[in-house]
């Protein structure tokens, strides 16, 4: 817990390096005095969420932990798919799977391909961006890796929160491997903030140690 | 005496034939040497070709919205009454489309030949299902359409078939008409001569050619047109030379590969499968008899038996090879009978259906290739170039910009005279992918190749300004503190600016006093856009628009602000592309992948971006941009029936010697420039003259396309304030605008001037109409 404040207090001074990560969303107010309402996600939007929860908790200096939470299913994108989805969000997602499924079986070539297809379809879908982004990491191409993380968040931003989370730790992950470790910290944060439990942000900010030790 | 005389004569003929024996001896062994490097080494340039984007078919897609009937056609696709028995057909009832798609190779990889069923719902697809197999599909790749060949001086269109993929009814017309006694000469036919020689000898004229299909095919390897003993001398030898080394299948395979069938334009048909394509679109494994026999009466004249020009001299000729068919034995009579009674049946050209060429892009992709490919590669290895282009897009983009200039001709007479004629260009690009979707460079190709979208260079007036509200409005680079909100005086200023002074002035001397930074880019208000970016900085201003993508010389006056540089509507275009794509600057991409001839990939160039400024900047400009269309200079697309999310900004040069509009929806930006290449003054502003045929173009384009809003990122807050005060709006203000701010920039205290208790009249427009500029 000490730790996690030392992080947060240390990296609200430290200089920018980079065009800070996207804050949590906020809603928009049509009205000033009325009070901002919580994000919720519309119904075919809410695409992908965790399927299961990890109920492990782990103790530590500040007494209980929040529950471990592990990362939204992409198998749940597809099945997610209803007749109130627009037809191009639609096929973009199904090849977004096919290009997922073929990143897996480790054919990175026929992934982008397959990817970039589905965001020609459709623009505005945020899991085409959030997968191309792997597959540049997977390929070593940190910098579109980044950009591409950078709009899924973007986009997912309004409506679904687990994926969300998702892009922040890609995100963060991204700029570990870059050896950019303070913003690869704000990223892990940022997903905490909104997700405490997420495993992987836990273990990134865990990893990544004290700041002030770190470039 | 006698006796001398007889044996120097003797002598002299037998030296004589030794020596002509020696000479033809070494002179066919050097023919031998041609014949063998010509069969096996590279037979044919194959000229590469151009390919458009291909479409994906979904359930959803509206059929007729992105032209599916135009397109086959375009592919020359089949119209059949029944099933699909062949790829290239297709049947269409009004709630089916079926379609037998082609294999084609993608830069993905072979695209198998498939029969789908599309099951419309009023124009639109429910669903897809294989015919076969009756497997529901969830989406289908149509192959893309040629936009050109890139060859050395003749485009010889030709696809390279074996003979096992060649109907045995084909090879037995082309022989029953060209070499009956292909199989039992060695390359040349001393009974065919003769035979020729005598029809010609009764008819008085030459009617018949004694030339086996071997002594043809080394004409056409090596051989000119010319008619002389000593060519047909020489094309004699080869062909016993080629009957030497080849088999007759060798020899009858590369025949039916070279021979010429025909013309469509440019493009000469060459072989058996380009030209069964041409006349009847069909694979020639489908062609039926009487089909085959046309194809074999065209050898002797492809032109003069053309069935398009001339029907009824193609029949008769098509009549003539089936009753030579008869007579040999190849046919019965009743196939005979049925054959000749079948109509002529080749597949008319429908209009409008001719290939979308795009010439200025095909220019612009040449010059990017030239940097890679060399010219003889691009025109004899076969190689598939993929790209970006809409055909859809690229034919709305043509018509916008004829029937715009055509418009403003007929409007304003003055531009139709003169040996200057007025131009125009149009460039459309995806923000995503950077990919370019449409390029028209000119009014005209055939008058001017001149490629205006990205060799010439314009001020780009009041184009130029949203990068001065990009710079101020970033906190990073700007000056802090401004916002969509921030009030500025319009009025007359002087800038002086190391020692000289400039005084920008507004249209029509129009000057608005107190204006807010939105209603001052709304407007295109040069005095308060001024004052800002004296407040900014040049230099952060010109870093700014070199980030978007401006890649022309900036130089720092204050002018420039104005637009005062000269700049191509291809910069603009991918500069705005970084406002539609969140701050992400997409490199432009003509070529996206290039394929060999056997389907492997040499070159695939995925969508790249670079972040160039924060999505949060990107959305507050693009924010006021939308102002721009709704109630601005812009608001003339409106008015003219567009009616999607879109943003965009006009531009005007000093006396109007340039006119642009350059906007975008989230999915799609285009750029149009009008003017004269000579630089004379035009004297239309950028709403009047560009606007127009900006709007033709998107509402066509995005037909197909569902209507999407521009999404605010995260640290973006939109609130509803008063456009007059810049406080947040309370239920007393007449006048209220949902204005976006980065998030800790937004107002917290209500409108100073309304009292909260009057009633609210809601109404999110500002009051002035829009000013044409």
């Amino acid at each position: 817990m000490r730790l996690a404040c030392l992080a947060l207090i240390l990296s609200a001074c430290a200089a920018r390096e980079a065009p800070a990560p996207p804050v949590p969303p906020a809603r928009p107010a049509a009205d000033a005095a009325a009070p901002k309402p919580s994000p919720k996600p519309l119904a075919e939007e809410n695409l992908g969420g965790p399927s299961k929860r990890d109920v492990a908790t782990l103790g530590d200096e500040a007494g209980a932990a929040p529950q471990l939470v592990a990362p939204p299913d992409p198998e749940r994108v597809v099945a997610s798919i209803g007749p109130s989805t627009a037809p191009q969000r639609a096929a973009s997602l199904r090849l977004t799977d096919e290009g997922r499924r073929l990143l897996e079986q480790g054919d990175t070539a026929a992934a982008l391909d397959r990817i970039e297809k589905a965001i020609k379809i459709d623009p505005s879908n945020p899991h085409g961006y959030y997968w191309l982004a792997q597959v540049h990491l997977k390929n070593g191409r940190l910098d579109q890796a980044l950009a591409f993380s950078d709009k899924a968040i973007v986009l997912f931003a309004p409506n679904d929160q687990a994926w969300l989370v998702q892009s922040y730790t890609l995100r963060a992950t991204v700029l570990e491997q870059a050896g950019r470790f303070r913003e690869a910290r704000q990223s892990y944060q940022r997903a905490l903030q909104l997700q405490p439990g997420d495993v992987a942000a836990r273990a990134g900010v865990a990893r990544l140690g004290d700041p002030a030790m770190s470039p | 005496m006698i006796r001398k005389l007889v044996f120097s004569a003797l002598f002299l003929v037998l030296a004589g034939s030794l020596a002509g024996a020696v000479f033809v001896f070494f002179y066919a062994r050097q023919l031998d040497g041609l014949v063998v490097e010509k069969f096996s080494g590279k037979r044919w340039d194959i000229p590469s070709k151009i390919f458009a984007d291909s479409i994906l078919l979904y359930p959803g897609i509206d059929i007729d919205a992105i032209g599916l009937p135009a397109r086959v056609e375009r592919l020359r696709y089949r119209e059949t009454r029944g099933t699909l028995d062949y790829p290239g057909e297709y049947h269409r009832t009004n709630d089916a489309f079926e379609l037998y798609v082609r294999e084609f190779a993608a830069a993905s990889g072979r695209q198998p030949a498939r029969a789908i069923r599309l099951d419309l719902r009023k124009g639109t697809v429910a669903r897809i299902t294989d015919v076969q197999t009756g497997e529901e599909i969830t989406s289908v790749e149509l192959e893309p359409e040629v936009l050109a060949g890139l060859y050395q001086s003749v485009w010889e269109e030709r696809r390279v078939l074996t003979l096992d993929k060649v109907p045995s009814t084909l090879v037995n017309a082309i022989l029953s008409t060209e070499d009956q006694r292909f199989f039992e000469h060695h390359g040349v036919d001393p009974r065919g001569i003769l035979r020729a020689f005598w029809v010609n000898l009764t008819s008085g004229r030459v009617v018949q050619g004694g030339s086996t299909l071997t002594q043809q095919l080394m004409k056409n390897f090596f051989l000119s047109e010319e008619r002389s003993m000593s060519r047909k001398l020489r094309e004699a030898l080869m062909a016993v030379v080629a009957e030497r080394h080849y088999s007759k299948r060798e020899i009858l395979e590369n025949y039916l590969n070279e021979i010429y069938l025909g013309q469509n334009g440019a493009q000469g048909i060459f072989g058996v499968w380009e030209a069964s394509r041409f006349h009847f679109r069909k694979d020639p494994s489908a062609l039926t008899l009487p089909e085959c026999a046309l194809i074999a009466g065209l050898l002797t004249g492809p032109s003069y038996y053309s069935p398009l020009r001339h029907p009824e001299r193609a029949l008769q000729r098509r009549n003539n090879v089936l009753r030579l068919m008869f007579d040999r034995g190849l046919i019965s009579q009743g196939e005979l009978d049925e054959a000749l009674a079948a109509p002529l049946g080749v597949a008319p050209v429908q209009p409008g259906s001719t290939n979308v060429r795009a010439p200025y892009f095909i220019d612009y992709l040449r010059q990017e290739l030239a940097a890679t490919y060399p010219a003889d590669v691009l025109a004899s290895e076969g190689l598939s170039i993929f790209t970006g282009l809409d055909p859809q897009m690229q034919l709305a983009a043509e018509t916008a910009v004829e029937r715009g200039i055509a418009d403003l001709e007929k409007r304003y007479p003055r531009f139709a005279k003169g040996e200057q004629r007025l131009q125009a260009c149009l460039i459309a690009i995806h923000p995503q992918t950077g990919e370019v979707k449409a390029m028209v460079g000119g009014r005209e190709y055939g008058e001017s190749q001149f490629n205006r979208c990205v060799q010439a260079l314009r001020q780009p007036g009041s184009v130029f300004k949203p990068f001065t509200y990009v710079a101020a409005l970033d906190h990073d680079a700007g000056v802090g503190g401004v916002t969509p909100a921030t009030t500025l005086d319009d009025e007359p200023f002087t800038w002086t600016y190391e020692g000289r002074a400039w005084s920008p002035a507004n249209y029509n001397d129009d000057y608005r006093g107190t204006v807010s930074v939105r209603q001052a880019l709304e407007n295109s208000l040069n005095a308060a856009t001024t004052r800002l970016a004296q407040q900014v900085g040049l230099e952060k201003i010109r870093d700014t628009a070199q980030r978007m993508g401006i890649r022309s010389t900036l130089p720092l006056y204050p002018s420039l602000v104005l637009g005062a540089a000269e700049v191509t509507p291809m910069e603009v275009a991918q500069a705005y592309a970084v406002l539609a794509n969140q701050g992400l600057r997409a490199t432009a991409l003509a070529v996206t992948a290039v394929v060999g001839p056997s389907g492997q990939v040499i070159e695939r160039k995925p969508i790249e971006v670079e972040r160039a400024i924060s999505p949060e900047v990107a959305y507050l400009v693009t924010h006021l941009m939308e102002g721009v269309v709704d109630r601005g200079t812009g608001a003339g697309a409106r008015n003219r029936g567009f009616r999607r999310h879109a943003a965009g900004k006009t531009g005007t040069t000093n006396e109007g010697r340039d006119a642009w509009f350059a906007g975008f929806t989230p999915d799609l930006l285009a750029v149009v420039w009008v003017g004269f290449d000579d630089n004379r003054n035009l004297g239309l502003s950028g709403a009047q003259a560009a606007l127009p045929i900006w709007t033709e173009f998107m509402k066509q384009a995005t037909a197909a396309e569902p209507d999407a809003p521009f999404l605010p990122p995260p640290g973006v807050i939109v609130v509803a304030i008063d456009p007059l005060t810049g406080g947040l709006a309370t239920p007393a203000c007449p006048n209220r605008i949902e204005e976006a701010f980065l998030d800790g920039d937004q107002p917290t205290d209500p409108c100073p001037l309304h009292d909260r208790t009057a009633s609210p009249r809601m109404d999110h427009s500002d009051t002035e109409s829009h000013r044409e500029l």
